[in-house]
């Protein structure tokens, strides 16, 4: 906790900038923030957030440069409102490599990114395998340098829904929140630090694995051909504007060389008989 | 107005037997497989419908049965996403 909180965060050429006088904004911003890549705050970012008191009111109040989003005595809303704000602003910035939606983990030094729309159980899975000993990098956002291809997460808080939280039930006390949960309106944070491995920085990609979660359906896991992964590359491509040819080219390359799979999975509880699967068996095209 | 055509600023990109149909203007891209990427090809602004299937049926004369439902589907997909036009 810090009297003034100071981050320069920097992600794939995208800038954010965020401010947080006080204690009590500080401990949210920390919170957010501290395992975010910070970079050079000179020169400062375009986008800066500011949380800090309001003093009409005495609430916390939420602002984008001079906008005010949000206010609320509410920890955990706050925090996911500044989250959600730093990720959309690094990736409309982004311009140094692809980034995707996607959550991204490796396991034994070897990069899987599971690209997927919101819902699609990014997060739960992303989880679920951390618990398993995957490496945790992201749960939201992925860049893909061309070298190598390699890799690199947006290394923050693990946000899950409230159904989602069962899985953490051993290992999470969430009726007794520590420095590494923050309850949300609509589950909970947790902090990479209490993730084990998370964090290992850059690392080669060695499969994609469209992740779509369905509820009460089967388990499912097949290859997908280049053309297809391209397809669907491209829809999960978050700043394909400010790449050369929205990024077709760099999807197009990614996906000659990274074998590629469709999951469709209706709960954790399935992926035991696939965990396997996705990171043991020899590349299989489609 | 019965030929299909590719629709100005559609850049077909092969990737093995298969291709994708990008258009830069809202980076829209589209799957095809290697039968819809036949039928793409034939799709040059010369050629009826009829004349594409009667083509192809020569061509693939062991699949005469479902070759004109295949291209009438593919025409009419492509035609929705607007990926060709009609001269």
């Amino acid at each position: 906790m810090s009297a003034a909180s100071r981050y320069a965060i920097r992600f794939a050429g995208g800038a954010v900038d965020v401010e947080a006088p006080g204690l009590a904004a500080g401990a949210i911003a920390d919170f957010v923030c501290a395992a975010l890549p910070r970079g050079d705050s000179r020169p400062a970012a375009a986008t800066v957030f500011r949380l800090s008191e309001d003093p009409a009111t005495g609430e916390l109040a939420l602002f984008q440069g001079r906008r005010r989003l949000t206010a609320s005595g509410d920890r955990g809303w706050l925090a996911d409102q500044l989250l959600r704000g730093v990720c959309t602003a690094l990736a409309e910035g982004a311009s140094a490599a692809p980034v995707f939606h996607a959550a991204a983990l490796s396991w034994q030094g070897r990069g899987v990114i599971f690209p997927g729309g919101t819902a699609a159980g990014k997060s739960t899975l992303a989880g679920w395998l951390a618990l398993q000993g995957w490496a945790y990098h992201s749960d939201e956002l992925a860049a893909v340098s061309a070298d190598g291809p390699t890799l690199s997460g947006l290394l923050r808080p693990l946000s899950l829904k409230e159904s989602s939280l069962h899985l953490f039930a051993s290992s999470v006390d969430l009726g007794a929140p520590g420095a590494g949960i923050m309850v949300t309106p609509h589950g909970a944070m947790i902090a990479p630090s209490m993730l084990r491995g998370s964090g290992p920085g850059p690392a080669p990609l060695a499969r994609i694995i469209f992740t779509n979660y369905r509820a009460d359906s089967a388990c499912l896991l097949q290859p997908l051909s280049p053309a297809r992964a391209v397809v669907r590359l491209m829809g999960c491509l978050v700043n394909a504007r400010n790449l050369p040819d929205h990024g077709l080219a760099d999807a197009v390359r990614l996906a000659e060389r990274i074998p590629a799979y469709q999951l469709i999975y209706g709960g954790c509880d399935q992926l035991g008989e696939h965990g396997e699967r996705l990171w043991a068996e020899p590349p299989a095209r489609a | 107005m019965n030929r299909p055509r590719p629709a100005p600023g559609y850049r077909l990109e092969p990737i093995g037997d298969e291709a994708v149909l990008y258009f830069p203007g809202d980076s829209r891209v589209l799957y095809c497989n290697p039968t819809a990427l036949l039928i793409w090809h034939l799709s040059d602004g010369t050629r009826t419908v009829a004349e594409i299937i009667a083509e192809l049926e020569a061509a693939y004369p062991e699949a005469a049965g479902v070759i004109g439902a295949d291209v009438e589907a593919t025409v009419a997909t492509l035609a929705d996403s607007g990926a060709i036009e009609w001269v």
